[in-house]
């Protein structure tokens, strides 16, 4: 029976534990911290490029390899900003360990900053996450008044504040440039890249943004042996325990960790304890709302970046949305073209009118005025979309339409065969 | 925070307001109010009733959830109740899949709300 690899959650799944600060010191909290503040920062950042841990925001670019971007010598600050915007839909990770473990994240969040040299960080957290705001607020002052934030925190010299930003709501504020631009108060749209975040991101200064659960990595990562046994946790390149927020039509939804070389399948029917009313599987859209959908066969797959890579399709954020046999995938696309629609900023042309478009479209099929001349324009106004944008919203509104049309065309059928 | 203390909505004259602390024009905290969904032009009912109809949300019935929350209180979302008591908004991902379907009434998050716990809840909300 598959069971759950506790590293991020070794707190959160014990039911005693007090998430104060005192309740995570007494874990053994902030001695990762202590460590790191007897290292150089250049061997901080080398030790985390050796983890191999891999952004679990979506991208899965290595973290190690991010900070070693940063610019240097620059004569401005450096700043370090979590992105706490988690708003994939599907995604609810990260917002579980800032209810349940506020100082995992900050201590990481603590150890990344002293490691790009950063004197200021920010968590980015979204804005209709107001109980978590309210923890993290809470722990940040906990932190100050024992003196681990503030001015040289544990005897390391090194000055550090933590400042937490919320947003507004806006989904493209996930998008570090977007997100940079709103935590300097503007409408949040993403720049053109390069220059890079790491040259220059917020104030037009070197900045890392990182989230909230690569973050929460590191404490693990820097404790006795940690490197070793976070690349046990799965094959080469996919280091690490990560999050699954499975939802949808299983019987047991809900966040676990698990290591990297797990598969779908056990996933779904031991983890997820199977489909719901004794259904049968139809599909399920592995990595948040943006990644490929995945059909019923395809899924004896593992759980991980690049196997997932490998079939077409990405692991994105770790979220998985399981539908049943009696899901209508029409629907079900219908509602993740609206998405898209709502949340283009409409900087780039092809995503703000391909949205539109796609919604439209789809809508035509529901509503009977579907054709087979409409079904291949659907897909044209998905690859219209795909690479044509300035950042990754374009894509992730195409790869959703391109791969429900071309895997379940049948359904789009039955729709104009019947009128 | 002027949206706070004007009960949950803005004017323009609160706008102006924060265009002077911020030394900004007027258009640019127009520009920026217009581009959030948190920031609103129109008052909200005295509890505010947030109903996620995303991907995750719907396919676990959050669509039905949304549509039975309008009937019960005879209005559509982006509306208000007459007496000024309940408003509905239709949300996008609220970031609560894994408990989904979920709600927000006012800054408290309600998970694996079905059209039975919604009555309760609003119920509960009236007295």
């Amino acid at each position: 029976m598959l069971e759950e690899t506790l590293v991020l959650f070794k707190n959160i799944r014990n039911p005693k534990y007090d998430k104060s600060l005192a309740g995570y010191k007494n874990t053994g909290g902030f001695k990762s911290l202590k460590k790191v503040f007897g290292m150089k920062p250049e061997e901080v950042v080398q030790e985390v490029k050796e983890s191999g841990v891999r952004g679990r925001g979506g991208a899965g670019f290595p973290t190690g390899l991010k900070w070693s971007f940063m610019a240097k010598g620059t004569g401005k600050p450096s700043y370090l900003v979590a992105n706490a915007d988690e708003s994939e839909p599907g995604t609810c990770k990260d917002r579980e360990l800032m209810l349940k473990d506020p100082h995992l994240f900050l201590e990481g969040l603590m150890i990344g900053s002293y490691a790009v040299g950063c004197h200021h960080a920010y968590v980015y957290v979204r804005g209709e996450f107001f109980p978590a705001i309210k923890i993290l607020n809470a722990a940040v002052d906990e932190l100050y008044a024992d003196g681990l934030l503030g001015h040289d925190p544990l005897g390391s010299g090194f000055n550090l504040d933590i400042t937490i930003h919320t947003g507004a709501g806006a989904y493209i504020c996930g998008e570090e440039t977007a997100l940079l631009d709103s935590l300097e108060g503007k409408r949040g749209q993403p720049r053109v890249k390069p220059p890079f975040p790491a040259v220059s991101g917020f104030n037009g200064c070197p900045t890392s943004v990182n989230n909230v659960e690569t973050l929460a990595c590191l404490p693990f990562i820097f404790s006795d042996g940690g490197v070793e046994s976070f690349k046990s946790f799965g094959p080469q390149n996919n280091s690490g325990t990560h999050l699954v927020s499975l939802s949808g039509h299983v019987n047991s939804p809900g966040v676990y960790e698990l290591r990297m070389d797990v598969s779908m399948k056990d996933i779904i029917y031991e983890i997820g304890g199977g489909i719901r009313n004794g259904k049968k599987l139809k599909g399920v859209i592995p990595g948040g709302s943006s990644s490929p959908v995945m059909k019923a066969d395809e899924i004896d797959v593992l759980y991980n970046f690049d196997d997932l890579a490998k079939i077409g399709t990405m692991m994105g954020s770790s979220a998985m949305m399981v539908f049943d046999e009696d899901t209508d995938v029409v629907k079900l696309l219908h509602r993740i073209t609206r998405f898209y629609a709502h949340e283009s900023c409409g900087q780039c042309t092809p995503c703000r009118e391909g949205t539109h478009w796609s919604r439209q479209i789809v809508r035509d099929f529901l509503n009977g005025n579907g054709s087979e001349e409409k079904l291949k324009r659907l897909d044209r106004v998905g690859g219209n979309m795909l690479g044509t944008t300035l950042c990754a919203l374009g894509d992730a509104a195409a790869m959703p339409i391109q791969s429900f049309v071309n895997k379940f065309p049948e359904e789009f059928r039955k729709y104009y065969a019947t009128t | 925070m002027a949206q706070q203390e004007n009960e949950g909505w803005l004017t323009e004259k609160w706008m102006q307001h924060v265009a002077d602390i911020c030394e900004v024009p007027l258009t640019h905290v127009e520009g920026v109010v217009t581009f959030y969904t948190m920031f609103r032009l129109k008052r909200p009912g005295k509890f505010h009733l947030q109903v996620c109809t995303c991907v995750p949300c719907c396919l676990v019935g959050g669509t039905e959830l949304l549509e039975h929350t309008e009937n019960k209180l005879n209005i559509h979302a982006g509306h208000t109740t007459t007496d000024g008591e309940f408003s509905i908004e239709e949300m996008e991902c609220l970031g609560a899949c894994s408990f989904a379907p979920a709600i927000i009434v006012n800054e408290d998050y309600h998970e694996q709300v079905t059209p039975d716990k919604m009555d309760k809840l609003i119920d509960q909300l009236k007295q």
